[in-house]
């Protein structure tokens, strides 16, 4: 079997000694250390502590670039070789399920832990910047280092029971949201046990509120706040390290036992319509029917953005949102602020957050569906420009934002205070600002699902989180602007960040047309 | 042996009758990263044939067909179809032709039907124009009654069905097709070549890229044979089949096999070659046609003694001239 995995592993570290891309992504990385570096010197002026600054940030991107890494790395370890048929061959070479586990896993999980390795050097001169222990950055280290291990068996185990990389990543995507949220769920669950007057005196109630405990300590980012405060002396060996180790300890082991399970008859992949209901379905007037005149715009409304019933779904969900903020506040605070500004600003909010999320699904998915299906070369050889085809797909996905539209520009306006709310965040160039970062973020998904095979989203994510904190100058210009216009310029300031949205879209567009073309020909 | 006019890239072209060749490649350059994947390749392709094109992978086949069908474009050198250049009336071209990549390029979580209607919407045809189209492709491909079926739930052989009725929704004049007979069972490809003959006899020209040389054989009335970028043959395939070379070859059947014969035939004037086949009363003769004619020669063997029951010019088969003119065969 050893012989096998280290041939599999082997094969996995040489592929990635020649691939260019990985190295370039490591010295980018190198690269963001040292700006980091630089930032912090110069915040030095303004701060104190700038090492613990620097070192404090550099855990936090560490931790999302993981989690990045669970998304896009781990989770497709053994789907791309489902999707390719090829796990049948790899059966056929006598590795048994231990072996191929630790084979395709274990040599990803040392190319990440290598990409913190090189870091390390770096973020020891945090203690000459000032502000941090040697004991810290052992601490922090431990802490990702658990949290690798965490991320690497949770999209292992992902990967063995879905049937494709983007399913895996999905899941691995939920199951990190849900991971965040670890601190708050923990910490109420906590708080509810001390109300219901359970106490550590009782076993139970000792069993109870230690696990409530490790669920709220079980998260990184709660787990590197703590060990960034100062003074601090504890073990590296935390409850976070422990719970994160055993809990990946337990995915590798349930990787191991359902692998012949979820690999046993694995028959070619049969692709679901997602919400576009089938032609014979008995409710056809919901099914996508015939197609409208071009296609394009048809064939994405319904087979990319979920066609109607999820315009349906999505309606009465924007529709009841407000509803149940109102309920959610008659609840809290025994109906004292019914029907009030807060409650509408609060559902304006959720219509916003709604659409932004929408957008960005959207933007991963609109031309991600052609590359992976092959059919680009089929929609190049329509009698329509490239232009004509993207912009007419784009539109097909927009028309799927009506519901969140209809009801923060419908419903919106209605509500108390509602058209002042509105008129007041539309004239802000703040939210103009905001708007233009979100552009950005959009269009950079968009762009990098024409490169990546799967996780467009969480990069271009990762990326403006990066670029954001690292190359604040954009960020401090806009903020400028805005400071520097008083009331009375106010609309001179939105013109101008229109005008930086246009040209923004402009040059994007250009790169995705070139990527298109050049995606339709290979 | 070929004539050097064809080893070199500059293959005979036949004359053209009237119309303007269907696709007319003239001297296309074509260099990826440095290296030269079409080399001043040159040849046409004329109305209502169904046209092999041949070549080792990696010969440039692929590149050509892209070129064709507007996805690259050349540069250097021109590239019409239907008189158009692919470049300059790039619409103009498209309207015309139907491409199905060697890939099946399909949407497969629509059903037939709808992924039909989509590309009818795309071309522009009307709802009553698609519904009429629709049930005509779907006939032709013999699919009317899976219509109503996914595609991701389709057989491989159904799926090629599939996407060759889409490359028909726009009724084009020029079929462009890069194998689409790889990785189908022997039913199912000779289901395609069926629907190809007919497509043929609808009056399409057909271009299609293959490896299976036997199919292309039966099927084909013409062919292009490139290898590393250039181009080793195109003409009809009759002309291809009987070429042996610089010299005529014939098989000749006996009645009256002896040991002396062999001698007999190499003592004509002008025979080149005379070799037994083993184990048959056959020989294989080759003559310098400047020398002596076909009639002379078998007057000559007559002349000699010999009972002929047979005298037949050699044809080649398809493999046998692919091989001979490629350097390296299929890789």
């Amino acid at each position: 079997m050893f012989a096998g995995v280290t041939a599999l592993m082997t094969r996995s570290f040489r592929l990635d000694a020649r691939q260019t891309p990985t190295h370039l992504f490591r010295l980018a990385f190198v690269v963001f250390i040292y700006f980091s570096l630089l930032s912090a010197q110069a915040q030095a002026m303004m701060f104190g502590a700038p090492g613990l600054r620097f070192f404090h940030w550099t855990c936090h991107v560490n931790a999302v670039f993981l989690a990045l890494a669970g998304v896009s790395l781990f989770s497709t370890a053994l789907t791309e070789e489902k999707e390719e048929n090829t796990l049948g061959l790899l059966r056929m070479t006598g590795l048994n399920p231990l072996g191929i586990l630790l084979g395709k896993s274990t040599s990803r999980l040392v190319q990440v832990l290598l990409l913190l390795a090189v870091q390390v050097p770096f973020t020891f001169l945090s203690i000459t910047l000032g502000g941090i222990t040697m004991d810290q950055i052992v601490a922090a280290y431990a802490a990702l280092i658990a949290f690798a291990i965490l991320v690497a068996n949770v999209g292992l185990l992902h990967s063995v029971v879905c049937r494709s990389g983007g399913t895996a990543a999905g899941m691995t995507f939920m199951w990190y949201i849900l991971y965040c949220f670890c601190w708050p769920i923990g910490n109420g669950l906590i708080l509810e046990l001390n109300a219901r007057g359970v106490t550590a005196t009782t076993p139970t109630g000792s069993w109870l509120l230690a696990i409530a405990g490790w669920i709220r300590d079980a998260n990184v980012h709660a787990a590197i706040e703590t060990i960034m405060v100062t003074g601090f002396a504890d073990s590296p060996i935390s409850s976070q390290v422990i719970s994160n180790t055993v809990v990946g300890a337990i995915c590798f082991l349930l990787s191991w036992s359902l692998f012949d399970i979820f690999t046993r008859n694995l028959g070619p992949t049969m692709q679901t319509r997602g919400f576009a209901l089938r032609p014979t379905s008995r409710i056809r007037f919901l099914s996508p029917g015939r197609a409208w005149k071009g296609g394009l715009v048809w064939k994405d409304f319904h087979f990319i953005a979920g066609g109607w019933p999820l315009q349906l779904v999505k309606l009465f969900l924007y529709l009841g949102a407000y509803p149940a903020i109102v309920a959610a506040d008659m609840y809290a605070n025994y109906g004292t602020a019914f029907f009030s500004e807060s409650l509408t600003a609060a559902y304006l909010v959720v219509l916003c957050v709604g659409l932004v999320i929408e957008i960005a699904l959207l933007s991963s998915r609109l031309f991600h569906d052609e590359v992976k299906g092959q059919t680009m070369s089929s929609l190049l050889m329509l009698p329509r420009s490239v232009a004509d085809i993207g912009y007419s797909k784009a539109v097909g996905c927009l028309l799927s934002l009506g519901p969140a539209l209809v009801c923060l520009f419908g419903l919106g306006p209605v509500l108390p205070d509602g058209a002042r709310l509105l008129a007041e965040g539309l004239t802000q160039p703040g939210v103009w600002a905001t708007v233009l970062g979100l552009v950005i973020f959009f269009h950079l998904t968009a762009l990098l699902s024409l490169f990546v095979k799967w996780g467009a989203l969480p990069l271009a994510f990762f990326i403006m989180l990066v670029s954001t904190w690292c190359c604040p100058v954009f960020a401090f210009a806009i903020l400028a602007l805005i400071e520097a216009v008083g009331d009375e310029s106010r609309l001179i300031a939105v013109l101008g960040i229109w005008l930086a949205i246009a040209i923004v879209s402009f040059v994007f567009h250009m790169m995705i047309g070139a990527r298109l073309q050049e995606v339709g020909t290979q | 042996m070929i004539p050097e006019s064809e080893t070199e890239g500059r293959p005979s072209r036949p004359a053209p009758i009237g119309a303007p060749p269907v696709i007319d490649m003239d001297d296309v350059v074509h260099t990826f990263k440095g290296r030269r994947a079409l080399d001043h390749v040159t040849f046409q392709v004329h109305a209502g044939s169904l046209h092999g094109f041949v070549g080792p992978n990696g010969a440039g086949k692929t590149t050509s067909l892209k070129l064709i069908c507007t996805l690259l474009r050349p540069q250097f050198g021109e590239v019409r179809v239907f008189g158009k250049d692919v470049v300059q009336e790039q619409r103009a071209v498209r309207q015309k032709i139907g491409f199905m990549p060697d890939h099946f390029s399909t949407y497969r979580q629509m059903s037939v039907q709808e992924y039909l209607d989509f590309f009818g919407a795309a071309y522009g045809l009307t709802y009553r124009q698609r519904t009429e189209t629709i049930e005509q492709v779907l006939s032709l491909v013999d699919m009317d009654g899976r219509r109503n079926d996914l595609i991701s739930g389709l057989s491989r052989g159904m799926q090629q069905r599939v996407s060759l009725a889409r490359v028909l929704v726009n009724d084009p004049d020029l079929l462009l097709l890069d194998e689409p007979a790889s990785g189908l069972d022997p039913h199912a490809r000779i289901e395609l070549m069926e629907i190809l003959k007919a497509l043929q006899g609808m009056g399409k020209t057909i271009f299609i890229s293959s490896h299976i040389l036997s199919e292309l054989a039966e099927l084909c009335d013409s062919v292009t044979i490139i290898d590393r970028g250039r181009v080793k043959y195109s003409g009809s395939m009759t002309g291809l089949l009987d070429r042996t070379g610089e010299h005529p070859t014939y098989r000749l059947t006996v009645g009256n096999e002896s040991e002396e014969l062999i001698d007999h035939l190499r003592e004509i004037p002008g025979v080149m070659l005379a070799e037994r086949i083993p184990e048959r009363p056959e020989y294989r003769i080759s003559f310098d046609w400047t020398q002596t004619t076909t009639n002379d020669l078998l007057r000559a063997i007559i002349e000699r003694g010999v009972i002929v029951q047979g005298f037949v010019q050699h044809r080649k088969h398809l493999n046998e001239a692919f091989l001979d003119l490629t350097e390296r065969g299929i890789r």
